[in-house]
């Protein structure tokens, strides 16, 4: 396994194209297996061997918590079932085929949306069926209270990192920081805030980007953005997608790590107390981005961070010359080939 | 004045057997179908559970996902379940009813509304399923303002102290899950493991009600007759389900199945 910290990188000639703030990346695809899930699958395996479990259980939309927990589950001899959407399956591939590679059975979900919300459900049903000799993780930073704390403890490798290479860059941490990432569930903006959350805002500012799903759609997967009410899914409260019954809406977005209708309750805690500020990306401007950031830099983000980096982008044009904007590129374009070629043509696949 | 549901546990006392609880969903397949199976088990039935569907449903097995699933594409809403039991209460027959659902669809109606509405139309017991002791204490608070029983479910894993704890809290019924399991699921324990179970729950404090639910069918119900009550309830959703595929009438196949899940425990 790979030790370094993953890069944190300055795309010049992004900042240059763009003309204002310093435009930085962290590069967490450099991650084993390709993105921040890794820490949060390694963590839950330890924890499931500790316990004495022989097999975990997890649930993944875009097919990274499912290919990490895989890998883990492989390294520390523990038996992997990953529930997954059958939309989710269909669209990233190459996830689905290194789980597989890994040892790792995939079950389809077939209910609902058939995404990642209900894979969610599917898992914690087996879980509870099965919890005696399986453990379970949880792909984000959602679900019951402790799945939260473990997820987002773990990822916040990403922020423990790159406070020190902030440091090693600037000297000390810059006077005017923006952290822009995408949000999901949450797992990877949590992990990539944490370790600035006691600075004042005004230095160290979050940004938030969710699914707005496409433009032409009603359908979104932005519960902050778009105003939807608190509601319990999966075991928590949180702002979620639903109708005045409380029937679960359902999502879109081009991005599977997106689809989901709820967030998690550590983001709508930090929207509320105003830490945090969160807009939306629509597929379309996800796309853009994607094709701007891999026509400037060697960098192919996944469609995830392409949300991110598509108001990173637009916001960064009006900052001053010294504002540090740091975009978490928490996923590679490779499991994205298939969409982008449909999208974008052969050219960006 | 005894809650009905006391009441309906006496009765079953009295002749020597366990109440037999029936589960289906409110609005399955359609909102006056619903009502009209309710009527129809009424005869056999001591205490009928009313599902009410709600589209992530983590705790339940396929049986009754399909259920809720198919009455909520039908339209059923919120008010319609109300109706359903309002309606249900003017008959002459009728039968304690407990809601069971997700704490979501309480949440967005308003606590206090909610309980309001169930006093009014005659609802006696609530499940909800995926609010736990002790995050649901000030709710069950709630519930005994209104003379509604609150049911607290255990499960096999759940510890000693936490058992001891949670019935301390409960009203007069609680609800032993049978087994590790979604609903729905195939009876993997033995009936003499499971009664082993109930009756370490059953010791806590006798006074309480304990039924056991999860995994019952036709054919496991009478080795369980020693319970104060049993619920039966993806066999009764599949079997609305098989109905609705071979074109036959729901509400008559539901009935007989019910009336020989009550001639197995006489």
């Amino acid at each position: 396994m790979d030790r370094n910290p993953t890069r944190f990188i300055k795309l010049k000639n992004l900042t240059k194209y763009v003309g204002g703030a310093q435009i930085w990346s962290k590069v967490v695809s450099d991650a084993n297996g390709g993105a921040h899930k890794i820490y949060n699958a390694t963590v839950h395996c330890l924890l499931a061997k500790r316990s004495g479990k022989k097999i975990i259980c997890g649930d993944t939309g875009a097919g990274y918590a499912g290919k990490m927990l895989s890998m883990a589950a492989k390294k520390f001899g523990l038996k992997c079932k990953i529930f997954m959407g059958a939309k989710d399956i269909e669209r990233q591939q190459p996830n689905v085929r290194a789980m597989k590679k890994n040892g790792a059975e995939v079950i389809p979900v077939y209910s609902g949306s058939q995404t990642l919300v209900d894979a969610v459900s599917e898992c914690m049903r087996f879980w509870v069926a099965n919890c005696d000799t399986t453990a379970m993780c949880v792909g984000s930073t959602v679900g019951p209270a402790v799945f939260v704390r473990i997820c987002g403890w773990s990822t916040s490798q990403i922020s423990r990192e790159l406070k020190v290479q902030l440091i090693d860059e600037f000297g000390s941490i810059p006077k005017k920081l923006k952290l822009y990432n995408c949000v999901g569930g949450g797992s990877s903006s949590f992990g990539f805030w944490n370790e600035f959350m006691d600075y004042d805002k005004k230095q160290c500012e979050f940004i938030g980007v969710e699914a707005g799903g496409p433009a032409k759609s009603k359908r979104h997967a932005a519960p902050l953005t778009y105003g939807s009410k608190i509601g319990i899914l999966h075991g928590a409260a949180q702002y979620v997608n639903q109708n005045s019954d409380g029937q679960i809406e359902e999502t879109e977005s081009i991005s599977a790590g997106l689809d989901y209708p709820g967030i998690s309750p550590l983001h709508c805690f930090l929207r509320d107390t105003k830490r945090a500020r969160y807009t939306a990306a629509s597929d379309e401007e996800a796309l853009k981005a994607y094709k701007l950031v891999t026509k400037y830099e060697k960098l192919k983000p996944s469609l995830e961070p392409s949300h991110a980096f598509s108001v990173a982008i637009r916001e960064a044009k009006k900052m001053s010359k010294n504002t540090i904007v740091v975009v978490n590129s928490c996923g590679d374009a490779y499991k994205d080939k298939k969409i982008l070629r449909n999208r974008l043509g052969k050219k960006y696949a | 004045m005894l809650n009905p549901i006391d009441v309906a546990f006496k009765k079953a006392k009295k002749e020597n057997r366990p109440a037999l609880l029936t589960y289906t969903v409110a609005g399955d397949s359609t909102k006056n179908q619903s009502l009209v199976i309710l009527n129809a088990i009424s005869k056999y039935a001591d205490i009928l559970e009313l599902g009410v569907p709600h589209n992530t449903p983590v705790a339940d097995g396929s049986q009754i996902q399909t259920s809720a699933y198919r009455a909520i594409k039908n339209g059923i809403k919120m008010e319609d379940i109300f109706w359903i039991v309002k309606k249900y209460k003017k008959n002459k027959n009728s039968k304690p009813i407990i809601l069971m659902g997700y704490y979501n669809m309480i949440f967005q109606y308003g606590e206090k509304k909610f309980l309001e509405k169930c006093k009014k139309v005659g609802v006696n017991g609530l499940i909800v399923v995926d609010l736990p002791w002790p995050e649901n204490k000030s709710f069950t608070k709630k519930c005994k303002k209104k003379s509604i029983y609150l049911i607290q479910l255990l499960s096999p894993t759940t510890s000693k102290e936490r058992l001891n704890k949670i019935i301390k809290d409960s009203h007069a019924m609680n609800y032993f899950i049978s087994m590790l399991s979604t609903t729905g699921g195939k009876l993997k324990v033995s009936p003499k493991k499971i009664m082993s179970n109930y009756s370490k729950i059953k010791k806590i404090n006798k006074k309480k009600n304990v039924v056991i639910g999860f995994g019952i069918t036709e054919k496991s119900i009478k080795s369980l007759k020693k319970a104060d009550g049993l619920v039966v309830g993806s066999a009764i959703c599949k079997e609305i389900s098989v109905s609705i595929q071979k074109r036959q009438n729901p509400v008559t196949n539901v009935a007989n199945l019910v009336k020989k899940l009550k001639y197995k425990i006489l």
